[in-house]
């Protein structure tokens, strides 16, 4: 009975210190934290924000994963929305108004303002490109969390096929959470080195 | 809680059972709108002829169609030829949400003809397709 009651006090301690903190957090940022809402303002624990908007959300995920803004840098953003007619050899364009918004969503949630260790490792490797990069799967923080896999388990795997399908392998990648323990590649299994 | 329930399971019913006039109507105002381009009158068959034609995929050297990631039949799901994303499929029979925004209609006709085809699809080609697509 003692037992419940100090877990009890406990949860609401954290759940109260949580609160001021976010509190404390949206008040530094001001402005810019309240347009992202009040989650903006702590860092993912799952290292990168997860994606909060329907738009963003059904335009680039009807044909490929829906890729977390936090996982590339502003300029590759940028870079990358400019060009959609040719988007990696896809006609992926938007009407205007959408390509906006999406544009806007993205850069405004890029790495730079993640805020996540995901994101901070991938501007750190980025930073030191001269031309954005533009590709998530050529960023050197997710070459460095891959290079270890043989062809065998993704390029040559049909139920994977590419490096680009996040969530073929990272169960939890729609919710952000890349953790190797949620890993299993299909038709291989768990995967942790 | 009851109440809210029975009429969000309401309304949930009138938007299934308006989807096949909503589907009408979009249909309908995508080919006036060819129509009024000087296309028409649609065929169905010329729809399903121009599924299945091969173009070269400029960047693989490939041979696709809309088939490629469509599936040749359109009741079935289809898939992404390079995200191996599943596509639903694309026949409103089996996927009822098809042909019910003509925006959509447009957007997907201009991406995937000039990803396909390499050209836009003429007003008359996207009215062949949309008698195609909804026959199946």
């Amino acid at each position: 009975m003692k037992l419940r009651w100090l877990a009890a006090a406990m949860a609401a301690a954290v759940v109260g210190l949580s609160g001021t903190l976010a509190f404390s957090d949206n008040e530094r940022e001001g402005r810019e934290a309240s347009e992202r809402g009040w989650l903006a303002g702590l860092a993912a624990p799952t290292g990168v924000r997860p994606v909060d908007n329907p738009l963003y959300a059904a335009e680039c995920s009807s044909c490929h994963f829906a890729y977390q803004p936090g996982l590339l840098p502003e300029d590759s953003w940028r870079k990358l929305m400019s060009n959609l007619s040719d988007h990696f050899g896809e006609n992926a364009e938007l009407a205007p108004d959408t390509q906006k918004l999406v544009t806007d969503y993205l850069i405004q949630n890029a790495a730079e303002q993640d805020g996540g260790w995901i994101a901070r490792d991938v501007l750190r490797e980025t930073s030191m490109s001269a031309d954005p990069v533009l590709r998530i799967t050529e960023t050197g923080f997710f070459i460095h969390e891959h290079d270890e896999l043989p062809p065998r388990v993704w390029r040559d795997n049909p139920k994977v096929g590419s490096m680009s399908n996040c969530s073929a392998c990272h169960t939890k990648a729609d919710n952000a959470s890349f953790d190797e323990h949620q890993v299993k590649i299909p038709g291989v299994g768990r995967w942790e080195d | 809680m009851y109440i809210q329930h029975i009429f969000s399971i309401a309304i949930g019913l009138l938007a299934i059972l308006a989807l096949p006039e909503v589907r009408a109507d979009a249909v309908a105002e995508a080919q006036a709108s060819y129509q009024a381009q000087g296309a028409g009158p649609f065929d169905a068959q010329a729809g399903a002829r121009r599924w299945i034609e091969n173009f070269t995929d400029a960047q693989t050297g490939k041979q696709i169609n809309c088939a490629s990631c469509h599936h040749q039949d359109l009741r079935q799901p289809g898939q992404h030829l390079r995200t191996l994303k599943p596509i639903e499929p694309m026949s409103p029979a089996a996927n009822p949400q098809r042909l019910t925004d003509v925006k959509k209609i447009e957007k997907w006709f201009l991406r995937n003809c000039k990803g396909t085809w390499g050209r836009e699809c003429t007003p008359q080609e996207k009215g062949d397709f949309l008698d195609y697509i909804q026959s199946q």
